[in-house]
């Protein structure tokens, strides 16, 4: 089996950004979620207007690649395709589901919103991902009841087995109620007999654990 | 060494049919299971779509969602050869919107299953599985990554046998999304037609049943699995790429073990949009797939999104068990600005291999090849 590695990692919280432990920003505990959001994409001092457009979950994830990205670029010396891009969490898009439902109750004023609609599935993050780094390659977009490393690794393993892959973005990404928590990790294959950060179950579960608050 | 992964069983549950059997029967008698439904909203427009009235109460716990997926994973159950609590065996459900009807009809008992995962687990008690199920929920691509995603479980030995079910409810959630984009046709859909103007929602379960050893599953019949891919166009969150070149991606990781000209007929998304099927058509036509047969069958069952992908790729195993390409209902006249050989009846013809393809929201593609075993 090809030896895996994680090549960075970042995770977001109510509390911070955190870019391979490093912790990059601290949000005002004070600021609602929209707000924290914001305030991560400030400071990475980019122009991208089609960010404001996203509803929180897509932000997040959004956001959590791009604090990945180095010098903006996610990936080079790779074909677009060969890039995969593994998503997963427990809520799906619930949060925007919520919003969008009540649009829908007042049938007097009858006026659903395909911006808003739009966002009502879990995998638009992923889209707005591919869109931004340009990946091209495998997708999945996996629910399950807590986060589970286990499905993660092992799927994103297969994909490389299966030369589906050549690297891969793999991440939590999950906003509900104001409440955010995102682990992203860009992996990749590795000859190191021994890398630090190797592709694994535990360490992947580790990365999820220091985003607890 | 890696072993080949057969579909060996399946099971539709659908508005034309409570069994494989009888919806095919109905597929053969171009009977389409869209009709006009009663209004769910203000519209300014007649509304039609496929919906499921003819299903059993398996558990009074279960939503109706969830008593379609359990009817139709009983039915699988019974007549393969594996037990439910068997330790090699995983549950994949597709579905993009699960129990979306419990955000406005608020059951408390069961308004955690909103959840696509607490869906999942409560069907998994329910039929005594040993495994938390594996959830995969990536728009209209949903089934047929599902089937991918447990094909590769099973090939890499993590597993021996899958059972892939999909399935979604018609709802006013879903279906106001799409009269909001415009999206939805105002008679029964047309797909890859001249005069196509949009989708119908459908609402159904496909299951099928994945093995590496379709002795042990007592299969109905052996459909191998040998090409699988998936792409995302980066392009568009709502609109599909222009040139089909994402989807031209998915296909040709899919078609890495297979010769193209070895392709007997391509079951297309063809969801009956201007867009998404003009896309599909420049694809095909830009791999050198415009001469064959090619179908859509939202025609007999709308658009069924996380059922879609399963349940296409079963009347798409009929076609090949009986050797019959089927009518691509609703069409008549090329439509799209690419060349594709629509099928406009049904034709007898030896059918060895299908390609399987979906799109969807979010830019996603993906693509399977089935062959005879």
């Amino acid at each position: 089996m090809k030896k895996l590695k994680i090549r960075n990692w970042s995770t977001i919280n109510d509390r911070e950004v955190v870019l391979n432990g490093e912790r990059k920003l601290i949000f005002k505990p004070e600021d609602h979620a929209d707000q924290k959001l914001e305030a991560a994409y400030r400071a990475l001092g980019v122009a991208y207007p089609k960010f404001f457009k996203m509803d929180a979950q897509s932000k997040l994830g959004w956001l959590s690649a791009e604090y990945l990205a180095e010098k903006g670029k996610l990936f080079e010396g790779t074909e677009q395709k060969e890039v995969a891009l593994v998503l997963s969490n427990r809520k799906s898009s619930l949060d925007t589901d919520e919003h969008y439902q009540q649009s829908l109750t007042n049938e007097e004023e009858f006026l659903p919103s395909p911006a808003v609609f739009v966002y009502t599935l879990a995998n638009i993050v992923a889209g707005e991902i591919c869109i931004r780094h340009g990946i091209k390659g495998e997708n999945n977009f996996l629910i399950s009841e807590a986060f589970d490393a286990i499905s993660l690794v092992n799927y994103v393993h297969i994909l490389f087995e299966e030369e589906l892959c050549q690297k891969c973005l793999v991440g939590w990404v999950e906003a509900y109620r104001g409440t955010l928590r995102s682990v992203f990790a860009f992996i990749e294959s590795t000859t190191d007999e021994e890398p630090t950060m190797l592709f694994s179950i535990d360490y992947l579960k580790q990365l999820y654990q220091t985003s607890e608050l | 060494m890696q072993k080949p992964v057969y579909i060996v069983n399946d099971h539709i549950l659908s508005a034309i049919g409570t069994s494989t059997d009888s919806n095919w029967k109905n597929v053969l008698n171009e009977k389409s299971g869209i009709a006009l439904i009663d209004p769910l909203f203000p519209s300014d427009q007649p509304i039609y779509g496929s919906q499921v009235k003819d299903y059993e109460t398996v558990s009074t716990a279960a939503t109706k969602l969830e008593n379609m997926f359990l009817y139709s994973i009983q039915q699988v159950l019974r007549e393969t050869g594996i037990q439910s609590s068997n330790d090699r065996l995983m549950l994949f459900v597709s579905t993009t919107k699960g129990n979306i009807d419990l955000l406005q009809n608020v059951n408390p008992a069961s308004s955690e299953r909103v959840h696509l995962a607490a869906m999942a687990a409560f069907i998994q008690q329910e039929l005594g599985l040993k495994h938390a199920p594996v959830v995969v929920s990536n728009a209209c691509i949903s089934g047929v990554l599902a089937i991918q995603t447990a094909a590769l479980y099973i090939k890499h030995g993590f597993i021996d046998h899958a059972i892939v079910t999909g399935g979604d409810l018609f709802s006013k959630f879903t279906l106001s999304g799409f009269y909001s984009f415009k999206a939805l046709s105002a008679g029964i859909c047309k797909p890859f037609d001249k005069k196509r103007d949009g989708i119908n929602l459908g609402e159904g379960i496909g299951t099928v049943v994945l093995t590496q050893d379709p002795v042990a599953a007592k299969g109905a019949y052996a459909v191998e699995i040998t090409g699988y891919g998936s792409s995302n166009d980066a392009n568009h969150i709502s609109g599909p790429s222009r040139d089909g070149s994402g989807l031209s991606l998915a296909v040709q990781k899919a078609l890495k073990h297979t010769d193209l000209a070895s392709i007997d007929v391509i079951n297309a998304h063809g969801t009956a949009t201007l867009y998404n099927d003009n896309m599909e058509s420049l694809a095909f036509q830009h791999l050198g797939l415009s001469d064959t047969p090619l179908n859509s069958l939202k025609g007999y069952y709308g658009h069924t999104l996380g059922a879609a992908g399963v349940l296409e790729v079963i009347i798409s195993i009929r076609s090949m068990l009986n050797n019959i390409l089927v009518k691509s209902l609703g069409y008549e006249e090329q439509g799209t600005e690419g060349t594709v050989n629509v099928t406009k009846a049904f034709i007898k013809k030896d059918i060895q291999t299908v390609l399987k393809t979906a799109s969807g929201f979010g830019g996603c593609n993906s693509a399977l090849i089935l062959k005879k075993a």
